[in-house]
C-alpha cells in the first residue's frame, strides 16, 4: 500500500494583529504498485477521445498523427484495465470496442483496436461538451475505481450550445479525470484549461503532429502509474476563520477553492484525483481570528484522506510575537510559490491584453512576467517568454513584444504558464 | 526513559522528551504521584494536561483512560493539543510548573503572556534537614532557539550536583566548600548546554541561559551567578539586598555612576554579557555569601519577575499576600508573585522560589495547608 506524508513550510510567527496565515504544505506520495489494480484493490479504466472532425484533415498529417498517438496510448494500456476509444465527430462513435461498452485489455483486444484506431476517418464537427458526456456514459458501464480520459482535439467548441460544454463539465467532475491536448495552432487555450482544470488533468499543446505519439505514449504511463484513486485534501479551519485560497503550486498552478466540498461545519474536502509516487505541493491561506501575542492558534489542519482514512496531516499554525526579527520573515517556500502564481497571471493577462491589441499592458504585464521567472529561477517559462517578448532587462522586467509571432509559440507560453519549478529547500526552506 | 510521542530514549528522571519536548512525566507510572518530601531532589514536578497522555499505567496491569481536557479558551474538543473549534494551542506542562517540598520552600515557573515558549526552568531541593536547600532558576536566552532545552537541562545538573553535597560532614561545610560547589555546579551546567548544542549539530546560535543558584545551609546563604537572574535576601524586618550583581549592561551603566531605574530602562539593558552556553566566553559562576540573623525569605527570581520589581522593597511588596508576609505558604507566595508580573504584562516568564528562614525555629516546619491540588 502506498504511504503518504505531509509536511509544512511557513513561519507561524506574525505581528500582533494579523490574521491572514500561509503556509505551502508538501504532499508526498510513495511505495505506489503498478499494474492494472490501484492500491485500494480497484480496476481503472481509460477513455481515449480522439478528434475525428473535419479539419483534422488539413493537412492529413494531423489525423496521421493522432491514429499512430492513438496505437501508441493503447500499447501502454495495462492488461486487465478496462477501456474504449470514441471518435470525436458532430456525434461521437464508437471506434473501439464496437459496442457502447469498456473492455478489459489483454493482447488479443490491444491488436483490434489498434486496428480499430488504424482506420480513423476525419469528418463533422467539435461538440466538445457532447464528446466528454459520451465518455461519461462509457465509464458508467464498469465498477472502475479510477478514472481516466485523454482528450485530443485540434479545434475549439463547435457543432453544439456553448452551454453544453459547462453542463458536461457540472456532470463529469469527479467521475474521471481527462488530460487535454491541442494539435496546431486553431483550438482555445482557455477552452481546454477549463476542461483539465475541472476534470483534474493536464493540458498542453502539440505543435508539430510528429510528436503526438510520443506526448501520448507519455501521458498513457502517467495514468498507469497512478495506482492510489480519489486522494483528496481534507482542511479544517478553525472557527471564525475563513479559508482565503488552497491552490496547489507544483508541478503546476491550479487553484482548488472553488472545488471544496464541506464536510462538516469546519471542514472542507478537496479532490486531488489519482496519485503515483509523487510529491505535489499546496499553497493555503486562512484569514483568522487573531490571539492576543503569546498566543498560539492552530489556524489549519490538512489531512490527506485516501477512502476516508486521514493517511497524513499537517499542521498550519500562528503564533502571534512582537518580536519583529521573527514576524517579518516571509517563508521562502510561500514567497517562492506566490511568485510562481504571480507569474501565470502575469503571462496570462499579458496574452489576452496583447490579443486584444492593448500593447501598452501587455508590455508591462509580460515584462512583470519576465522579471518574475528570473527572480523565481523558472527557465523553462522564460525560454517560451523570450519567443513572444524581447527581453532587455530581466531583473527590470524591460521587455519589447516581438513582431511576428508565431501562433503556436503564444500557445506554448499561455498552456505551460502554469507549469512551476519546485523550490529548492536548502537552506531555509524547512521549518525546524 | 523513552518518550511514547517520538521513541527517543532520554534519562530516567527526565522531565520532557530532549528530541521532542513531550512530557515524560506524564506518562509514568502512579508512582510519580508522591508527597512532596519523597520527590527525587531537584527535578521539576508537572500535573498531568491535555494532550499530553491519552492513557497512563497505575501499578502493574490497569490502564486507566485518560479524559482530555476541552479547551481552556472556549471549551471546545482538543485533538493535536489544539482545539477543534477555535484552534487555540493547549497548555502544555512545560509552560507552567509548580515545585512544593514544604511549607516554607517551593517555587513557580510560568511562560508569562508574551512568549509562546517558557524558556525559564527551576529546580530546587532540600538539604540535610528542613533548614537548608538548594534553588536553581536557569532563563534560556531567547534569540537562540531551544535554549528552554538548554535552561531545564542547566537547572536539573546544577540542582543535582549542589544537593549532592550534603551528604559531606556539616563541620567542613564552610564558605569556601559551598564557593567551590557553586562554582562546580555552574560547570556541570554548562556542560549540558555544550552536550544539547551537540546534539543539535552545534547550530551558529547554540541555546544558552543565565544561572542562578542559591544554597541556604546553617544560617548563611551562598549564592552563585552567571547572566542576570537573581538571588534576594527579603527580611521579614528591615532592608532586603539583591545578592547577585547582573552581568548586563545594565549592572555596567550602574557601575559608571547611572541610577538603577535608568539603567534598567535603557534599552541595552538586557543584554547579558555572561551566560551559559557552547558559545559563553565565561560560563563561569561568581559566588558570595550571607550571613541570615533574622527571619525572611531567600527568593531566586528570573528577569521575568524582578523587571517589574527589581529593588529588594519592591520585590517584598509583591510578597504580601492577604496583608500577612507569614505564615502563607511558599507556594502560595509564589503564585502571587507571578500573577503579579503577569498583571504587569507578563512580558517575558516568569520564575520565583522560594526557601523560608527562621533563626528561632526549632521545630522542621509542618507541611500543613498545601501543597495545592494539582500536586
Amino acid at each position: 500500500m502506498a504511504t503518504f506524508t505531509a509536511q509544512t513550510f511557513q513561519n507561524e510567527f506574525v505581528a500582533d494583529g494579523a490574521d491572514e496565515i500561509h503556509a505551502v504544505v508538501t504532499v508526498t506520495c510513495a511505495g505506489v504498485p503498478g499494474g492494472a489494480a490501484v492500491a485500494t484493490g480497484g480496476t481503472s479504466a481509460e477513455v481515449l477521445i480522439i478528434d475525428a472532425s473535419g479539419s483534422m484533415e488539413s493537412p492529413p498529417t494531423k489525423i496521421a498523427a493522432a491514429r499512430r498517438a492513438g496505437m501508441a496510448a493503447i500499447d501502454e494500456i495495462n492488461d486487465g484495465v478496462f477501456f474504449a476509444v470514441i471518435a470525436g465527430r458532430s456525434q461521437p462513435q464508437m471506434i473501439y470496442p464496437f459496442q457502447t461498452e469498456l473492455v478489459r485489455m489483454d493482447p488479443q483486444q490491444r491488436v483490434n483496436a489498434k486496428q480499430a484506431v488504424e482506420w480513423l476517418k476525419a469528418d463533422g464537427a467539435t461538440p466538445l461538451g457532447t464528446w466528454l458526456m459520451a465518455a461519461r456514459g462509457l465509464f458508467s458501464t464498469v465498477m472502475a475505481e479510477k478514472r481516466h480520459a485523454i482528450l485530443l482535439t485540434d479545434g475549439r467548441q463547435e457543432g453544439e450550445e456553448p452551454q453544453v460544454l459547462d453542463y458536461a463539465l457540472s456532470q463529469c467532475q469527479g467521475v474521471f479525470q481527462c488530460d487535454c491536448r491541442g494539435i496546431g495552432a486553431d483550438w482555445e487555450v482557455e477552452q481546454l484549461r477549463r476542461i483539465s482544470s475541472a476534470l483534474m488533468g493536464t493540458v498542453d499543446i502539440v505543435a508539430k503532429p510528429e510528436d503526438l505519439d510520443d506526448d501520448f505514449r507519455q501521458m498513457m504511463q502517467a495514468s498507469m502509474a497512478r495506482g492510489v484513486a480519489d486522494v483528496r485534501l481534507r482542511v479544517w479551519a478553525p472557527q471564525g476563520s475563513q479559508l482565503l485560497f488552497i491552490r496547489q503550486v507544483a508541478p503546476h498552478v491550479e487553484d482548488m477553492t472553488a472545488r471544496a466540498s464541506q464536510v462538516g461545519p469546519l471542514i472542507k474536502e478537496f479532490g486531488t484525483g489519482a496519485w503515483a509516487d509523487e510529491s505535489r505541493d499546496y499553497h493555503i491561506a486562512v484569514k483568522v481570528p487573531p490571539a492576543p501575542v503569546g498566543n498560539e492558534r492552530l489556524s489549519a489542519r490538512v489531512e490527506v484522506v485516501v477512502n476516508d482514512q486521514v493517511q497524513a496531516k499537517a499542521l498550519v499554525r500562528a503564533v502571534w510575537s512582537n518580536d519583529v526579527a521573527m514576524t517579518t520573515r516571509m517563508n521562502s517556500a510561500v514567497a517562492h510559490y506566490t511568485g510562481q502564481t504571480e507569474l501565470a497571471d502575469a503571462i496570462q493577462q499579458g496574452l489576452a491584453a496583447k490579443a486584444a491589441g492593448d500593447d501598452n499592458a501587455a508590455t508591462v504585464l509580460l515584462g512583470k512576467a519576465a522579471k518574475l521567472a528570473h527572480d523565481t529561477n523558472n527557465d523553462a517559462t522564460m525560454r517560451l517568454l523570450k519567443k513572444v517578448v524581447e527581453v532587455d532587462d530581466e531583473n527590470a522586467g524591460t521587455v519589447r513584444l516581438r513582431r511576428d509571432v508565431a501562433k503556436a509559440d503564444e500557445m506554448a507560453l499561455d498552456t505551460r504558464s502554469t507549469k512551476t519549478v519546485r523550490i529548492n529547500r536548502t537552506p531555509d526552506g524547512g521549518q525546524p | 526513559m523513552v518518550c511514547s510521542a517520538c521513541n527517543a530514549t532520554n534519562a530516567d528522571d527526565a522531565m520532557f522528551c530532549e528530541a521532542c519536548g513531550s512530557s515524560l512525566a506524564a506518562r509514568q507510572t502512579d508512582d510519580t504521584a508522591v508527597a512532596p518530601d519523597d520527590r527525587s531532589p531537584g527535578r521539576p514536578q508537572a500535573e498531568f494536561l491535555p494532550g499530553e497522555a491519552p492513557s497512563h499505567r497505575i501499578g502493574q496491569s490497569t490502564t486507566v483512560e485518560m479524559t482530555v481536557r476541552p479547551c481552556v479558551a472556549c471549551g471546545g474538543a482538543v485533538e493535536d493539543e489544539y482545539c477543534t473549534v477555535c484552534g487555540a494551542k493547549q497548555p502544555s506542562p512545560r509552560d507552567h510548573y509548580e515545585i512544593v517540598h514544604s511549607a516554607t520552600f517551593a517555587g513557580v515557573c510560568d511562560r508569562g503572556i508574551q512568549h509562546s515558549a517558557n524558556q525559564d526552568a527551576m529546580s530546587i531541593a532540600p538539604g540535610d534537614s528542613a533548614f537548608s536547600g538548594v534553588l536553581v532558576v536557569c532563563d534560556g536566552v531567547t534569540s537562540a532557539p531551544l535554549s528552554e532545552r538548554a535552561a531545564l537541562a542547566a537547572t536539573g545538573a546544577a540542582c543535582e550536583a549542589l544537593a549532592s553535597r550534603f551528604s559531606t560532614n556539616p563541620t567542613e561545610r564552610t564558605s569556601e566548600f559551598w564557593a567551590a560547589a557553586l562554582r562546580a555546579s555552574c560547570t556541570a551546567a554548562q556542560a549540558e548546554t555544550v552536550a544539547i548544542a551537540r546534539t543539535l549539530g552545534d547550530p551558529p546560535e547554540p541555546p544558552s541561559c543565565t544561572f542562578v543558584a542559591a544554597v541556604v545551609d546553617a544560617q548563611v546563604v551562598h549564592v552563585g551567578c552567571c547572566g542576570d537572574s537573581r538571588a534576594y535576601w527579603l527580611p521579614d524586618s528591615g532592608e532586603g539586598q539583591i545578592l547577585t550583581a547582573d552581568d548586563s549592561i545594565a549592572t555596567q551603566l550602574i557601575a559608571a555612576g547611572t541610577s538603577r531605574a535608568e539603567a534598567e530602562s535603557d534599552p541595552r539593558a538586557h543584554t547579558i554579557t555572561r551566560w551559559l552556553g557552547a558559545d559563553a566566553p565565561d560560563p563561569s559562576a561568581t559566588v558570595a555569601t550571607v550571613k541570615l540573623n533574622t527571619p525572611g525569605w531567600v527568593a531566586v527570581v528570573s528577569d521575568g519577575m524582578w523587571n517589574y520589581a527589581s529593588e529588594p522593597v519592591d520585590l517584598k511588596a509583591t510578597m504580601v499576600v492577604g496583608g500577612a508576609l507569614t505564615p502563607t505558604p511558599a507556594i502560595t507566595i509564589a503564585k502571587a508573585m507571578v500573577a503579579f508580573a503577569n498583571e504587569q504584562g507578563g512580558a517575558d516568564n516568569v520564575t520565583v522560589a522560594l526557601f523560608r528562614f527562621d533563626p528561632d525555629q526549632t521545630e522542621p516546619p509542618t507541611v500543613t495547608g498545601q501543597p495545592p491540588a494539582t500536586l
